[in-house]
């Protein structure tokens, strides 16, 4: 792709893209939003690298392999953070228990969980555009 | 003027959804359906769901408008307008006919009265800042009332990731 348009619009809107999404995964405990739409900004930003800079440059900066580990990862995530509250003595996903002085009452625990929903739900629709757009992998110039 | 955009709103999702139907081309329908999503997401922020609104733009409009013109790539040109076809025109407007009959059942915009606001929504609606310390309900609900269901939905999501990686990497098996 040698389209300067595309190129210079792309690389001025990706940054925002991204800062939306942390903005709505960070603030998702106060206002609108919370971890799978902050996911799906996120993926959203990479499906567009994907669109304009294609699917080799894709692979150089997140491979499949490591689309994989952060989706388990995100899983991983909630479930600790339940395992976590068992742990200070309280039931699963209590998050009254891990509550401490910087963080009052569960929203400790919500965040925490709402990063585990995010980092899978940006990694699963990444991965799931990149294996549509490259037929798994095998059609690389595209 | 509120009622005025409303309105306005409802007939173009009208439009987008006969559009739809009556196109030739695919990349068209891809099109007109991705209007279709940003036209629904208006309409949910201004019923003051901004939560909803935001997960349909994102993914109604945008994720699944690329997940759809990725796949146009393999399909051929085909002529995909409905024919008319008298039978199920039938069924279709009569199935259509019922659903506005039982529509009349439904309670009003937001009425308390409503079986959905009985319940457990009372006790969500007082407590929630209470238990949980959020300001937004909806993620109250979600990450702490309904902790269980969140988790399960997440691991259905990694799932469908896992499957779909499963499907397209899986080489075919010659005879």
């Amino acid at each position: 792709m040698n389209n300067k348009i595309l190129i210079t619009i792309a690389r001025l809107i990706f940054p925002c893209i991204i800062a939306l999404g942390f903005y709505i995964q960070i603030n998702g405990n106060n206002a609108p939003g919370g971890g799978f739409q902050a996911g799906v900004v996120m993926a959203s930003a990479f499906i567009l690298i994907c669109l304009v800079f294609g699917s080799n440059f894709m692979s150089k900066i997140l491979t499949v392999y490591k689309l994989k580990v952060f989706a388990a990862s995100g899983v991983f995530l909630y479930g600790a953070t339940g395992l976590l509250c068992m742990l200070f003595g309280s039931e699963f996903l209590n998050y009254t228990a891990i509550e401490n002085s910087f963080f009052s009452k569960q929203t400790l625990g919500i965040a925490l969980i709402e990063w585990g929903v995010g980092i899978t739900v940006f990694s699963v629709f990444t991965l799931g555009y990149y294996m549509f757009s490259t037929n798994g992998g095998k059609e690389k110039n595209v | 003027m509120s009622l005025f955009i409303d309105v306005s709103i409802l007939i173009l999702v009208a439009l987008m959804a006969v559009a739809v139907v009556n196109t030739k081309n695919l990349l068209h329908v891809v099109i007109f359906s991705s209007v279709f999503s940003l036209l629904c997401a208006l309409l949910y922020l201004l019923m003051a769901a901004p939560d909803v609104a935001l997960t349909e733009a994102s993914i109604g409009a945008c994720v699944t408008t690329c997940f759809l013109l990725s796949a146009l790539k393999y399909l051929k040109d085909i002529d995909v307008r409905a024919k008319i076809d008298l039978p199920a025109l039938i069924v279709c407007s009569s199935l259509c006919a019922l659903l506005c009959y039982a529509s009349m059942d439904f309670h009003g915009y937001g009425d308390q009265a409503a079986i959905t606001n009985l319940g457990a929504v009372d006790y969500y609606k007082n407590n929630y800042g209470k238990d949980t310390g959020l300001l937004s309900i909806v993620n109250a609900i979600l990450a702490s009332y309904r902790g269980f269901d969140t988790f399960g939905e997440t691991l259905v999501i990694f799932l469908a990731g896992m499957s779909i990686s499963l499907i397209f990497e899986t080489k075919v098996l010659k005879k």
